[in-house]
């Protein structure tokens, strides 16, 4: 969870003041600007400010980015103008009503649908939130009409204008300038400097945390929507009053929610001061550009979008997220029941499913013979195919793309501008040229730009490689934004045309495409395919890397896999598979309208689609599709329908089905093979065992460092802020050496280990194996020898037993992606050898049952034991575990002992160990290393450090009892 | 989860599953032949023969969708209802299927065309589904295989029939020249294609003086290209220089546009700007121009617009707001071929719905009068055209009647004409201006006499 910032003004918001004011000056004498442009943009951006403040409200609180903050204000500021203008109410009545109409919709909301989404992924709780956002707007439209004269105005409490220093200001603006900084401060001193504002902040930084102080987090969640209810009524009257605008003010469309994002992000979306400065900056930036380049063709989106992107990329550098934010988009899916696993067509139950609905789609087109309605199949299965680029960007990597429409935009006009010949412009003004491209057939031009929209998909992921979930959506929302008023417009893409360009299919050898028939049959083949990729993918190393990464980092890094790999491959592929389908769009529409096919709307429906369907599920997007594209073209005159594909609907299945359709399906699968597996007659034997083999590592050789040590480090300091937390440690471990470290809680063990494994910044020196590896990642210490684990031992949740001692395999056997998305023989090789490897450890450390269970399933012990399978299979010669006891009954954590002296042997391993227990830490060391407040305070063999007096006063206290068993225990466990 | 000897069957399934995906591309080789129906060539009718011209004895080449005794017709028009329900634009055009089947019918009784009758088949289009549009078209061209489409072919859409499906269409509006270089089919307009009417806007008021001594600005919300493209070069082309040019795309919202013009007011103010041509949607501008107290000399190249915007706002402040266009809609109800060609056939069908003038109808009741004037109108040049091209109905005989047809009768207009080049009907085009003090069933805007 990321640290929640100080409110109160610090260094960074004086900086950011001082940046903003040091540009507004240099725009000012280098631009020609006005005071009154100045003063408008200064409005603009306090309204964007405020906006933003109940984006970083909620997000401060749940880490939920709300996209229904601007509807809500527009549903009251029309209950604010209704009651006004139709009924003849009071203002202050009616803004009343209007804040009332804010919290109580915002509370109803909170309490029927974040509730009961309350531990789900944030993506999930992201996309509810678009559909309250529509539930909002339909509450409005069914408002009744104003009845408003001619050329009324969006009600305001006093009217006037005044020339302040030769600059107009009119009342409605003379509000936004007190009212905003007010609601600002008011906020800030709430929730930093009030008991509420602690209680939300220690709800915020750690809710099992609040829970044990008597906290009701979900308690916490309702207060802060109902406070964010009232700010956006405030905020979009606001708004609407500087506006002046009786009809439209309803919408705030994605220009404006970009711009409200771009500056929560100034703020980490944390910080209200530096949201709201955010705002202002915008705002004046904006309004001086265009006062002096009034006809600048969508160039501000797409500098919104850069600007958006270097944001993000200086939040991940501070705000690196480690929480422990679910990921788990992806229903179970139980084991087949063991009685039942000799059944054949219970173990291919998924394959038999997907090639009858593979038979039946391929039969379609001889039921539906009308070219319209195969027109309709052909957009579900390509809309399938666009939504399945979501699967592996959200279900596999956790990021949230709200652009993906973007690239298939890409796609479809990159293809158009290959089939046409297009020429290219490349470079700047009088250092440009232009290159002429060759007319490429149809299918050679989707395939081009799907390696193109990869590459893009790649340039923009890079800045969002060191965030978890929703940062990504936010960038990739202003890309959306660029695209379509910015991208679309350049000639390549838009060939000269003012809104669409052709894109004939033409023939693939003896194929003609042109046909309805054919073009359906062609998608859903290359659906299909897709899918098998994808499946292929997801079920390969590569799959389980990603998720990995995705699920744990930090553990992934320990198994030597690189987190900046693994996104990347998630964020190439999903780009690659959104220009593919993006391409093929193209193809089938012809004539492609660019502003209706691939704006923003598109990229949200999108989700919708992979959402509906289940975002962790192959075949979620083939439901999601057919659920939202196919189910209003197959029935276009149901009444039911429009309610089933409508914001309502998709809330309630969000409620019920998080994991959405696909949910349904798991479900009853389980539930089918549930009752087979009761009826059925047990079988006569058990499954295969696997018989270990007696050296399940392989040979290895080790070097050593200048002293003879396989580890050491120098000087080692880490600092969090202001406090030191390691101190010029000096630690050296020597071949086959088992070293204790003991200490307080807080004395600095844990990160004395994360420094040593470069899971945090850290100056000295660490040696390993004969190589200095302090500037490396901790991926690549990991490739040099160093092996981990974790106090919390999370592993990977969403992965099994074997994928997780698999996922360790990577480092004998690494799968490569085009071996493995090719079915290429090294990539089965690969996958047989991960196999065995992990087969065989599986048996050696007896965990045979629980194979196929995913990690989260397991009790801490079993999950402790995988976490060292890991380790084995990694083959490591250094090990660092961190209390391998926390957490575990006392009975398993007696075997823990034997086994690290088992696991040191066979691998032939050094091992550093963080160990409470001090009876196992003593009879297993070799020598201990004792730290108080960061420094080492004692070290040597477990006797001299027992008896040590500053370990005595410091650590093992004078309880003559605790000593005694630390003394007994010495080598009892000794082999 | 798969085990090492799934595995090993995995990998021998796919096989299995490229065999079908090969199957769907072998099946989909095979059908492309027979069911290619993009593109069409004019069917040969051996059987018919021509009764009434010089070519007795040469079998017709009818086109798709032309019999010896009907033609086939497709009519799109907007989804009101969809629109309403979506809170997007408050419009009730009445039932607009039944509206064009009233007028078919009427046709029919009335001869037809060349000896045949005129068969319709009218469908909604969504304009919030970008599907909706696509999936009409290739309902009419390839499902039902019409020979021509009438109606309300919003942007683009015209092209699926004209470009991609060799289709004839006969649009109500937004004719525009790149759509007509993209046509590969005959492309007719009812009312005056854009180019024309800001062409004309722009050298009518140059020669009225109304730009005399001004610095002209041009404005556009979400119509760049127009404005860029149409009327900038226009304006010039009359003789005036545009000292300001505010083009906004804007991202459907009002918020977005208005936060946009409240600069651009200001960047004209700085600038002197006292006349400001608007080009498309004009409603936020003008509202943002009454709330900055900016009251420049006022132009809407679209007089759909300067009436919405004259609906909503009080311009009297404005020094001079003008437009131009046809006739009003209260002028074309008024019209007498407009009420014998189209008002009568419906009203005596349907005596509790009948028409009347669109400046009286109360509010939430449907107007007829427009949902019948697109519908007639369009089918009306329609009949002209086919007409004219004779029994031997096809696209190639149509395109060469668009090119010979000159002027000819269409309801609701004055004036009206086809010809080589101008596919564009609607000639009664005037300049008008905003009259402050018309009343309530007046017309807010009246011709400008001088």
């Amino acid at each position: 969870m990321t640290p929640v910032r100080a409110l109160p003004w610090s260094r960074r918001n004086t900086a950011l003041v001082a940046i903003g004011l040091v540009t507004a000056v240099v725009l000012g004498t280098t631009l020609d600007a006005p005071r009154q442009i100045v003063f408008i943009g200064l409005v603009e951006g306090l309204s964007i400010g405020l906006l933003a403040l109940g984006i970083v409200l909620i997000y401060r609180t749940s880490r939920i980015i709300n996209f229904a903050v601007g509807s809500i204000g527009a549903l009251a500021a029309s209950m604010l103008a209704l009651t006004v203008i139709n009924y003849d109410w009071n203002y202050w009545f009616g803004l009343a009503l209007a804040l009332a109409t804010g919290a109580a919709f915002a509370a109803v909301m909170e309490l029927t649908v974040i509730t009961r989404l309350f531990t789900a992924p944030r993506v999930i709780v992201l996309v509810a939130t678009i559909g309250i956002a529509q539930l909002a707007e339909l509450l409005r439209i069914s408002l009744p009409d104003l009845g408003a004269e001619l050329g009324a105005r969006f009600p305001l409490p006093f009217t006037g204008e005044w020339t302040v220093a030769g600059v107009r200001v009119s009342s409605a603006e003379l509000i936004v300038l007190v009212a905003v900084p007010l609601i600002a401060f008011g906020l800030a001193m709430l929730l930093g400097h009030t008991r509420l504002g602690k209680t939300v902040q220690a709800s915020a930084t750690n809710a099992d945390k609040a829970r044990l102080s008597g906290i009701n987090p979900k308690l916490v969640s309702t207060f802060v929507w109902t406070l964010a209810g009232p700010l956006a009524a405030l905020s979009t009257t606001m708004l609407a009053g500087t506006k002046g605008q009786l009809v439209g003010l309803e919408t705030i469309g994605p220009a404006t929610l970009t711009r409200v994002l771009a500056a929560a992000l100034v703020g980490s979306m944390v910080s209200f001061p530096r949201a709201l400065v955010g705002g202002v900056a915008i705002g004046v930036i904006e309004a001086v550009i265009r006062f002096n380049y009034p006809a600048q063709g969508g160039r501000i989106e797409a500098l919104l979008f850069i600007g958006m992107a270097i944001a993000v990329w200086f939040v991940s550098r501070r705000d690196r997220d480690t929480g422990r934010e679910s990921f788990s988009f992806a229903p179970r899916v139980r084991p087949v029941p063991e009685i039942l696993r000799t059944r054949w067509w219970v173990r291919n139950l998924s394959t038999i499913g997907a090639v009858l609905g593979l038979l039946l789609a391929a039969a379609l087109p001889f039921a539906i013979t009308l070219p319209s309605r195969q027109f309709l199949w052909s957009h579900v299965v390509l809309s399938a195919l666009l939504a399945l680029s979501l699967v592996v960007l959200t279900g596999w990597t956790g990021q949230l793309s709200l652009g993906q429409a973007a690239f298939a935009g890409i796609g479809a006009l990159g293809t158009a501008a290959l089939v046409r010949g297009q020429t290219l412009g490349v470079g700047v003004g009088s250092a440009s040229f232009d290159v002429d491209l060759p007319e490429l057939p149809f299918v050679v031009g989707v395939l081009v730009m799907t390696a193109v929209c990869a590459v893009v998909a790649l340039a923009i992921g890079l800045g969002a490689l060191r965030v978890r979930g929703l940062m990504l959506a936010v960038v990739t929302l202003g890309f959306a934004l660029a695209a379509q008023q910015y991208l679309w417009r350049t000639s390549f893409f838009s060939g000269g045309n003012a809104s669409s360009v052709s894109l004939p299919r033409g023939k693939i050898g003896p194929i003609d495409l042109s046909s309805q028939r054919t073009y359906y049959w062609f998608s859903l083949a290359l659906l299909a395919v897709a899918v098998l990729l994808v499946a292929r993918l997801r079920r390969s190393g590569i799959g389980r890397i990603i998720i990995a990464v995705r699920d744990n980092p930090d553990s992934a890094a320990a198994y030597t896999v690189s987190p900046t790999r693994a996104k990347l491959i998630g964020f190439g592929l999903a780009g690659a598979i959104a220009g593919f389908a993006g391409g093929l769009i193209g193809g089938l529409f012809v004539t492609i309208n660019f502003y209706e096919l691939f704006d923003v709307a598109a990229s949200f429906r999108v989700v919708a689609i992979a959402v509906i369907g289940g975002v962790g599920s192959i075949t979620g997007p083939v439901l999601g599709a057919l659920w939202v594209i196919g189910l209003p073209a197959i029935w276009p005159d149901n009444a039911v329908v429009p309610l089933l594909t409508s914001s309502v609907g998709l809330l309630v299945l969000l409620m019920y089905f998080p994991g959405g359709l696909t949910q349904i399906g798991i479900s009853a699968r389980d539930a089918v093979l549930a009752t087979l597996a009761r009826r059925a007659e047990p079988p006569a034997s058990t499954r295969p065992t696997v018989t270990p083999r007696a050296d399940v590592t392989e040979q290895r050789t080790t070097d050593l460092n200048a002293d003879g040590s396989v580890l050491t480090t120098r000087n080692l300091r880490v600092r969090f802020g202001d406090n030191l937390v390691v101190d010029g440690v000096d630690l050296s471990v020597r071949p086959g050496e088992i070293i204790g470290l003991i200490g307080t809680n807080g004395a600095g063990k844990t990160t004395l280990l994360n420094a040593i494994g470069g899971y945090v910044p850290a100056t000295g020196r660490v040696e390993l194996l004969g190589r200095d590896v302090s500037d490396l990642s901790p991926a690549r210490r990991a490739r040099h020898g160093l092996g981990r684990t974790f106090q919390a031992a999370t592993l990977f949740p969403d992965l099994t037993v074997r994928e997780t001692v698999e996922v360790a395999a990577e480092a004998r056997h690494r799968t490569g992606l085009a071996s493995t998305a090719f079915f290429l023989p090294r990539g089965f090789t690969c996958a047989r050898r991960q196999r065995a490897v992990a087969d065989e450890i599986i048996a050696y450390l007896g965990l045979g049952r629980y194979a196929d269970h995913f990690t989260s399933d397991l009790s801490t012990g079993t999950r402790r034991i995988v976490e060292l399978a890991g380790l084995i299979a990694i083959n490591q010669p250094v090990l660092c575990l961190d209390e391998p006891t926390a957490g575990v009954a006392q009975r398993e954590a007696e075997a823990f002992g034997p086994l690290i002296q088992r696991i040191k042997r066979d691998l032939d391993a050094s091992v550093v160990v963080i160990e409470h227990d001090m009876p196992m830490i003593m009879s297993i060391s070799d020598r201990i290393y004792c730290m108080e407040a960061g420094t080492v305070i004692a070290e040597g063999d477990p006797k001299t450090v027992r008896s040590n007096p500053r370990v005595i006063a410091s650590y093992l206290g004078t309880d003559e009892r605790a000593i005694e068993r630390s003394q007994h225990s010495e080598r009892k466990t000794s082999p | 989860m798969i085990t090492t000897s799934q595995q090993a069957k995995y990998s021998r399934r796919i096989p299995t599953l490229a065999v079908l995906a090969a199957c769907a591309l072998l099946a989909a080789a095979c059908s492309s032949s027979d069911d290619d129906t993009q593109g069409s060539s004019p069917s040969t009718s051996p059987g018919s023969v021509d009764t009434t011209d010089a070519t007795e004895d040469v079998p017709l080449e009818l086109g798709r969708g032309v019999t010896d005794d009907t033609i086939t017709l497709g009519y799109v028009y907007l989804d009101l209802d969809a629109v309403r329900e979506k809170g997007l634009i408050n419009l009730n055009w009445g039932p607009q299927g039944d509206h064009v089947q009233a007028i078919a019918d009427y046709i029919n009784a009335n001869g037809g065309i060349s000896g045949r009758s005129i068969e319709v088949i009218p469908l909604a289009i969504d304009p919030a589904d970008a599907s909706s549009a696509q999936a009409a078209c290739l309902q009419l061209t390839e499902d039902n295989e019409v020979f021509a489409v009438l109606g309300a072919l919003r942007g683009d859409e015209v092209l699926c029939y004209t470009e991609q499906h060799d289709t004839i269409a006969v649009a109500n509006s937004d004719m525009t020249q790149e759509r007509l270089d993209r046509s590969n089919a005959p492309y007719a307009s009812v009312n005056a294609a854009r180019e024309r009417v800001i062409d004309n806007f722009a050298s009518e008021a140059a020669s009225a003086g109304l730009f005399d001594g001004r610095t002209v600005a041009v404005l556009s919300v979400d119509a760049v290209d127009v404005a860029a493209d149409v009327a900038i070069p226009a304006l010039n082309d009359a003789g005036v220089s545009v000292e300001f040019e505010s083009l906004i795309q804007g991202d459907g919202s009002v918020g977005g546009a208005a936060a946009e013009l409240s600069v651009n007011v200001e960047s004209m103010r700085a600038r002197n700007i006292d006349t400001v041509v608007v080009v498309g949607d004009g409603t936020v501008a003008v509202n943002t121009f009454i709330r900055e107290g900016f009251f420049p000399r006022l132009f809407f190249t679209d007089q759909g617009v300067a009436t919405t915007v004259a609906a909503r706002a009080d311009l009297s402040a404005f020094d001079g707001v003008y437009t131009y266009g046809g006739p009003t809609p209260s002028e074309r109800f008024a019209d007498p071929r407009f009420q014998e060609e189209c008002a009568a056939p419906w009203d005596t069908l349907n005596p509790d719905a009948a028409t009347q003038d669109p400046a009286v109808v109360p509010e939430g009741e449907p107007n007829h009068t427009t949902g019948l004037l697109v519908a007639c109108r369009a089918l009306t040049v329609f009949a002209a055209v086919a007409k004219a091209a004779g029994p031997n109905l096809n696209n190639a005989t149509f395109a060469a009647a668009l090119d010979g047809i000159g002027a000819f009768t269409l309801p609701g207009t004055n004036a009206a004409s086809l010809g080589a080049g101008k596919y564009d009907a609607e000639d009664d085009l005037r300049l008008s201006t905003y009259n402050p003090d018309a009343a309530d069933d007046e017309p807010d805007f009246v011709d400008f006499t001088g």
